[in-house]
């Protein structure tokens, strides 16, 4: 199994923290409030389970932003779904409790914009060349988070995990990056370029 | 493999519903196909060679530029939503006034390898009305379905209060008869397959007539309904009191032999004759004759136990009453 030494691990960490930040910065511009940030976590996982988040909802709003080059994996922006109608709403003066087209248009484009944020942020520290595909949203149980196009050809993610709250608003989320097993050791070297 | 090549070249991108613009590092326009020329009335001709900004001035405008600016470095694809860039490829035309655009912008390398820009626009109107009339039948189907249950619930209420009324005594709202009697065999059964066997109390209220010529039938319901509260309030989770009729209770003690039942039932008719019942500013004194039997396992049936109770009960009445008699 992959190992990665402390050091790397702090490395990584603070890539995503600089990256984090900064859509954290894009994030408090739009809504008019402080976004509180947690430290970036970094785990190795074979699936997202139930047993990763502190609090649990039966229904999130998520916007994946796949990407592949040197390293693969798929970035997403969690909300409880009930966070993400809140902000919606509150950007968009929408009334339904639903997600219909527009909302989720909205919804997207703030992913979009924040997790743009964050791999720009990472490929240009990494000096490396993503490729991404187009971002897509789903609405699932914690279960069905990690889709087929995700696990294809892995086992293992490293789950790199920073969660957001909007304390004034009540709005949480959560912004993962899972990069697949066969990543890890690219990721390693294109550390170790940066440390050296 | 040629025939698609020329398909693709002549008209493929033209004919699809979607707008598809192409631009270069300097915003001049490479690429413009039929449907956003539909749109925005402005044809392929008419743009090319010009900078998408001459016609749409909005894409210099800083917000634009800087999210945009890493698409050329290959940077990832930007979501420009209906909502927040309502003013993106418009032309102020009428038919485009209640139309509704979603707009993605994504790094392209041509054949030539130079990187540009290219907008695919959506025009999502139509899946939004769908989405609409969707949600609407969503919600016709669940208030059917929201009935239905409704209904179902009452049906459910209606069989336990059925059920309720079948197996309780209405005056006292214990268990009655029938009841109790489904309850003792089940508890039969437990003790023939080698639980510890049970005992019965078999209760007569002493001289409860009295209380019925001397003060009226309300107050023997008065009596009867206080009774039952005292039976139950003094027996444990695991006992089960019934009223067997007129003024007889009966109490199912499982698991406690004969000892342990008089022990209990010494403490009920001790704790009743010292309670002070008040009806109608009377205080009434209520006594009562209990008979107890145990379940013998080899000897006993349904009706032999209950009889046995039933005969040591009236030994105590016999004997003067306010008394426990066991059948041993």
């Amino acid at each position: 199994m992959f190992d990665i030494s402390p050091e790397k691990y702090d490395s990584l960490r603070e890539i995503l923290n600089i990256g984090v930040g900064k859509s954290a910065d894009i994030l408090n511009t739009m809504l008019g409030s402080h976004i509180a940030l947690s430290v970036p976590e970094l785990k190795i996982v074979e699936k997202l389970g139930t047993e990763m988040f502190p609090e649990v909802y039966s229904e999130y709003a998520v916007v994946n932003l796949p990407f592949r080059g040197d390293i693969t994996g798929t970035a997403k922006m969690v909300f409880p779904s009930e966070s993400a109608l809140k902000m919606v709403k509150l950007l968009t003066n929408a009334d339904s409790d639903e997600f219909d087209a527009i909302k989720i248009e909205v919804l997207s484009e703030i992913g979009n914009i924040v997790l743009n944020s964050v791999m720009g942020m990472f490929s240009n520290t990494l000096k490396t060349d993503l490729h991404y595909s187009l971002p897509w949203f789903q609405e699932t149980d914690i279960n069905n988070m990690v889709s087929v196009s995700d696990v294809k050809d892995t086992e293992y993610f490293l789950l790199a995990r920073v969660s957001f709250k909007v304390e004034k608003l009540n709005i949480k989320g959560d912004i993962m990056i899972l990069f697949k097993l066969g990543s890890f050791e690219k990721l390693d070297r294109l550390i170790d370029n940066l440390l050296t | 493999m040629t025939l698609y090549s020329n398909i693709f070249d002549t008209n493929l991108l033209d004919s699809i519903p979607i707008g598809i613009c192409i631009v270069d590092k300097e915003y001049n326009v490479l690429f413009w196909n039929n449907a956003v020329s539909e749109w925005t009335d402005i044809t392929g001709k008419d743009i090319q060679g010009k900078k998408l900004y001459d016609f749409f001035p909005h894409f210099k405008e800083p917000r634009y530029i800087m999210r945009l600016e890493n698409i050329f470095e290959g940077g990832p694809p930007v979501i420009l939503s209906s909502q927040f860039h309502r003013e993106l490829f418009r032309t102020g035309n009428e038919k485009q006034y209640h139309r509704i655009y979603h707009i993605i912008a994504s790094s392209f390398r041509d054949s030539s390898n130079s990187s540009s820009m290219l907008f695919t626009i959506k025009d999502i109107t139509d899946i939004e009305q769908l989405i609409l009339k969707y949600r609407e039948l969503k919600n016709k189907a669940l208030s059917e379905v929201e009935k239905r249950k409704k209904a179902e619930k009452r049906l459910i209420e209606a069989n336990s209060t059925l059920e309720f009324l079948a197996n309780t005594d209405q005056l006292t709202s214990l268990f009655n008869r029938r009841k109790f009697t489904d309850i003792i065999t089940l508890e039969i059964d437990r003790v023939k397959r080698n639980t510890d066997p049970f005992s019965v109390i078999f209760i007569d209220l002493d001289d409860f007539k009295i209380f019925n010529s001397m003060h009226g039938h309300e107050c023997g319901d008065f009596v009867l309904k206080q009774t039952a509260l005292f039976l139950k309030n003094s027996i444990r989770k695991t006992d089960t009191v019934s009223r067997w009729g007129g003024e007889e209770f009966i109490i199912l003690l499982p698991e406690t032999d004969l000892e342990h039942a008089k022990k209990l039932t010494e403490k009920l008719r001790e704790k009743i004759e010292e309670t002070e019942f008040i009806f109608k500013k009377k205080n009434l004194k209520i006594t009562m004759t209990l008979g107890i039997s145990m379940f013998n396992r080899e000897k006993d049936t349904f009706d032999s136990v209950i009889n046995r109770a039933d005969d040591a009960l009236h030994k105590g009445k016999a004997e003067g009453k306010n008394r426990v008699i066991c059948s041993y």
